[in-house]
This record gives structure tokens, C-alpha cells and sequence, in this order.
């Protein structure tokens, strides 16, 4: 089993002195990712309420209109 | 019932002629480009360094650019006009093959758009203090560079007609797909100015041009189609 | 085996597939991507030369080769799209676009946070990097293109045009760039990378990233397609029930 590297947590957010660039480019990463995960979600919600105001809308006019 | 038996050559024959004299009787859709070309090489000594040892370093790569641009300017007469007054549809309607329609074009709008710039660009390598070996690469690289440039800028025109507004798109859309020939073509006046044997180069600048040839036009044609409805 | 494509072709059984397999995607990808990251992060050695930097490699490798074979994912599904008129072909091909492009986009950022210490400068015009650059630039343009159309059918079928273009042109572009490096001396010196003096165990953490970030695309991609789909089948009657069942959000 792997140890952990570091002899502390102050250590590990170092990097042994490359903590700009190690974080930043995880930073992006994340940041990146995270985006891509929440926005399909953010658009599925946006969908739905727009088709289910659409199906309102339909059911309310009568007679019923077929796109 | 003359005019229906042009056959395929006399129908290219007729597309051919018809472009140049679309042009040319447009004069702005020739010289506009070429002024560009003329004016955007000659603000690099104004904003940057009037050197000639500097000069002569990016020579290569400016001219070679700026040819790349005013390529780029120029497609809009390529398809334009036809899109606008319905030419374009009849030319996908016409029986004849629409692959060698598209060349016949392309090869028309090239010889008054291209071939010029060609023409030029040895006194623009006069201004930026080119070495005199470096012309002839330089104009072969040119004359071999441009004609696929039209070929990759005729896709994204053709992509970009029915748009209206696809200036600027089209610059995102063939740039990138024309860093090859720039690459290749710029390089090559390097290596000559580095003394090194150049021919490979314009073998592969021939091989660029003769993939386009048979590619391009398939792609212009399923681009057109899509534009037109 | 024909009868199989062609269900699998239908959006509707795609989305109801892809309801059932979601989860267990979901939940491979997060477990490998998680081991692997704090696994890369904490607990594999340092490099013996770069030191703690070289932990950027876990992230970086992977979205970078990621990027590349989303293009050809995307090319594929393009092909179909004009080949067979395949709708569901364009709808992942419209995902990919835009997965490949943020893949592409992580690999060149964090490849310069790399670059910066071991070459000493952010970005050199080496052909990797170049081709790369390039690469993100048609994905930017197959974009820019697909939503410059109004009508759905017409953008989808111009981006599929330009991704294939794009494919032809690629290798293309690679074998330039490398000619080019040639041509002009990198600006610094490319070691740094050396693997040799390493022990094995400070690759392992690739290959839950690798396999990680691989997952990951599916998973967005089929996420995003899911989307797409119940747009442009937002008439149809299963679209329709879906959307009464789907629980109500404030």
C-alpha cells in the first residue's frame, strides 16, 4: 500500500515549491470539469419547465392545436 | 436547340469564362484584395522595425500571411453574387457533373484573385528587403500555395454563403485549415535563405494542391448544397 | 445484428438505455477518477527530477489524448450523420464538440502550468502543443459554425462538412507542425520528461486518471445527447409523458 507523501498537510498544499503550478492546473481542471458536469444538469431543468409550460399552454387552448 | 448541346466541356467552358467576366467587369472584387494585400505588408516596417535585417527575417512569413488573408477576402465574389441572384442553384440543378463545375469556377476566380497576388508579391519582397534568392521559392511557393488556399476557402465560403453574415466565421472556420500551406510555403523561403535544397518542399506544397483538387470540390459542393436550402 | 443498429440508431431507445446504464457509469467513473486523483496527488513518490510538479502529468495526458480521440469519435458520428442520415449520430456528434473542446482546452492550460517549470516558459511552438492549439481552434470553428444556422438540419449538417474536413486536414496539420519544429530550434531544451529513472508505481495513478477521464467523456457525452435528444423530440408522446412525470423543482 502507498503512503502518504507528505510529512504534513502544510506540505502537501506546497508542492515543494511548485504549489502555483500544481494548483493552478488542477484549479482549471476542476473548474472546467465541474461546468461540464452541472451543465447538462442546468439544462435539463431549463427543458423541462419550457416543455412543461408548453404542454400547459397546450392543454389550456381549445380546441387542442397539433403543431 | 444549340444551347442545350454545349456538352461538358462547353458547359465548364462557359462557367470558366463566366466567372472571370463576373470579375472582371467588378474591378473592386480584384483590386480590393490586392490593396489589402499591398497595404497590410507595408504597415509591418511602420509597426514594427524598419531594419532590413529584421525585415528580411519575417519577410517570409508576412507576405506568406497577408496572401492567406487576401485570399480569404476575396471568397466573397466567389459565391456571393450566385447565392444572392438564384446562379448558384442553377449550377446545382445543371446535369453536368457539379464536381468539375465547382473546379471550373474556382479555377476562374483563382486566375484574377491568386495569380495576382503571385504577381505581386515580388515587389512586396523588394519592400521588406527579401535576399534576391529568396524570390523565386518564394513565387513558387505562391503559385502553388494560393490555388489551395482558394480550394480550402471556397469550403468554408460555401459553408458560410447562406449565413449573410459569415465574415468573420469564415476566418474561424479556414485558418486553421490552412496552416499547412502556410507553414510548408513559408518554410520553404526560409530553407532556401538557409541555403538548404528546397524542391522536397515543393513537392509536398504540389502534393497539398493536388489533394485539394480532388477533395475540396466534393466538400464545396456538399457545403453548397446545404447552404442553398 | 442490423435489426440491433437500427434500434440503437432510435433516440428514444438510446435515452431509455442510457437511464439504465447511467448510474454504474456514473459511479465507475467518480470511483476512478477519485482514486486516481488523490492516489497522483498525495500518495504516489515524487519525480525524481521535477519533483511534486510533475503530479500535473496525471491530469494532463489524459485530457490531452482525450481530446484527440473525441475529434475522431466525432468525426465517426459526423460520417454516419451524412452517410445514413442518422440523427442520433448528429446529436452525439454536437456533444462531442463541446466535450472535446473543454478536454482540449484542460490539456493545454495545464500542459503550459507544467511547461512553465520544467522548460522554463508557459508555451513553446513545439508540434504537440501547436497541433493541439490548432486542434481546439476547428473544434471552436465547428461550434461557432453548427449555431450560426437557424434551422437545425442545415447547422447540423454544415458542422458535420467542416468536422470531416477537419479529419483529412489533422494529421496534415501534425506532420507540418513537426516539419516546422525542425525547421526552427525549440527554444529550450524538451528533457525533463525522462521516465526511465522512476519507479512503476508513479505511473499507476495514469491509469485511474486515463480510464477516469475516458468514462468521463461518455458520461458527458451522454449526458449532453440525453438533453438534445428530448429537445428535438419534444413532440413526441414519450417526451411529453416523461415531462409530466418528471418530479416538479421550485
Amino acid at each position: 500500500m502507498p503512503e502518504f507523501q507528505f510529512d504534513s498537510v502544510a506540505d502537501f498544499f506546497a508542492m515543494s515549491g511548485y504549489a502555483f503550478y500544481v494548483w493552478m492546473a488542477y484549479g482549471f481542471f476542476f473548474a472546467v470539469m465541474f461546468w461540464n458536469l452541472i451543465q447538462p444538469r442546468l439544462a435539463r431543468r431549463k427543458l423541462m419547465k419550457l416543455l412543461r409550460a408548453r404542454q400547459v399552454r397546450e392543454q389550456n387552448a381549445a380546441p387542442p392545436v397539433r403543431e | 436547340m444549340s444551347r442545350y448541346s454545349l456538352g461538358v466541356f462547353g458547359s465548364l467552358r462557359a462557367t470558366f469564362t463566366r466567372e472571370l467576366l463576373i470579375l472582371w467587369r467588378n474591378p473592386g472584387d480584384i483590386v480590393n484584395p490586392l490593396m489589402f494585400f499591398v497595404i497590410a505588408v507595408s504597415l509591418f516596417p511602420l509597426g514594427g522595425d524598419s531594419d532590413p535585417a529584421y525585415l528580411s527575417g519575417i519577410a517570409a512569413g508576412v507576405v506568406w500571411v497577408t496572401a492567406l488573408l487576401a485570399v480569404m477576402l476575396s471568397m466573397e465574389s466567389l459565391f456571393r453574387g450566385d447565392y444572392e441572384d438564384g446562379s448558384l442553384e442553377q449550377l446545382l440543378l445543371s446535369p453536368q457533373p457539379l464536381y468539375f463545375h465547382l473546379l471550373a469556377k474556382v479555377a476562374g476566380h483563382w486566375l484574377l484573385s491568386g495569380l495576382p497576388l503571385v504577381l505581386l508579391s515580388p515587389l512586396l519582397a523588394l519592400m521588406l528587403a527579401l535576399p534576391q534568392d529568396a524570390y523565386a521559392p518564394l513565387m513558387i511557393g505562391l503559385l502553388l500555395g494560393t490555388p489551395t488556399l482558394t480550394l480550402i476557402g471556397a469550403i468554408g465560403m460555401a459553408l458560410t454563403v447562406g449565413l449573410g453574415r459569415g465574415g468573420l466565421l469564415l476566418a474561424v472556420l479556414v485558418l486553421p485549415l490552412s496552416i499547412p500551406v502556410l507553414v510548408f510555403g513559408a518554410g520553404m523561403v526560409q530553407t532556401a535563405l538557409a541555403g538548404l535544397p528546397y524542391t522536397g518542399l515543393v513537392a509536398l506544397l504540389g502534393a497539398l494542391l493536388v489533394l485539394a483538387l480532388s477533395l475540396a470540390p466534393l466538400a464545396i459542393g456538399a457545403a453548397l448544397r446545404i447552404s442553398i436550402n | 445484428m442490423w435489426q440491433w443498429l437500427y434500434k440503437l440508431g432510435s433516440p428514444r431507445y438510446f435515452y431509455d438505455m442510457t437511464t439504465v446504464f447511467l448510474p454504474w457509469l456514473r459511479g465507475v467513473t467518480y470511483f476512478l477518477l477519485i482514486v486516481g486523483l488523490v492516489w497522483g496527488l498525495g500518495f504516489a513518490p515524487p519525480d525524481y527530477q521535477m519533483k511534486d510538479n510533475y503530479r500535473i502529468i496525471y491530469i494532463h495526458v489524459p485530457t490531452a489524448l482525450g481530446a484527440m480521440w473525441v475529434y475522431a469519435m466525432m468525426a465517426a458520428m459526423a460520417a454516419m450523420h451524412m452517410i445514413w442520415n442518422l440523427k442520433l449520430a448528429d446529436m452525439v456528434a454536437k456533444s462531442c464538440a463541446w466535450v472535446g473542446a473543454s478536454y482540449c482546452a484542460v490539456g493545454l492550460v495545464t500542459g503550459s502550468f507544467w511547461g512553465k517549470p520544467t522548460w522554463g516558459v508557459y508555451w513553446i511552438w513545439d508540434a504537440k502543443l501547436t497541433a493541439m492549439l490548432i486542434l481546439f481552434f476547428i473544434y471552436i470553428g465547428v461550434i461557432a459554425l453548427r449555431s450560426a444556422f437557424d434551422s437545425e438540419t442545415s447547422g447540423s449538417k454544415a458542422a458535420s462538412v467542416l468536422t470531416l474536413v477537419g479529419v483529412v486536414n489533422l494529421p496534415i496539420i501534425y506532420y507540418a507542425a513537426q516539419w516546422w519544429n525542425t525547421l526552427h530550434q525549440p527554444p529550450s531544451d524538451l528533457g525533463g520528461s525522462a521516465t526511465g529513472a522512476n519507479p512503476p508505481e508513479i505511473w499507476i495513478p495514469v491509469f485511474f486518471t486515463g480510464f477516469g477521464l475516458i468514462g468521463l467523456v461518455f458520461l458527458l457525452v451522454i449526458l449532453r445527447t440525453r438533453n438534445e435528444i428530448l429537445w428535438r423530440e419534444r413532440r413526441a408522446q414519450w417526451v411529453q409523458d416523461l415531462v409530466q412525470g418528471e418530479p416538479r423543482r421550485a
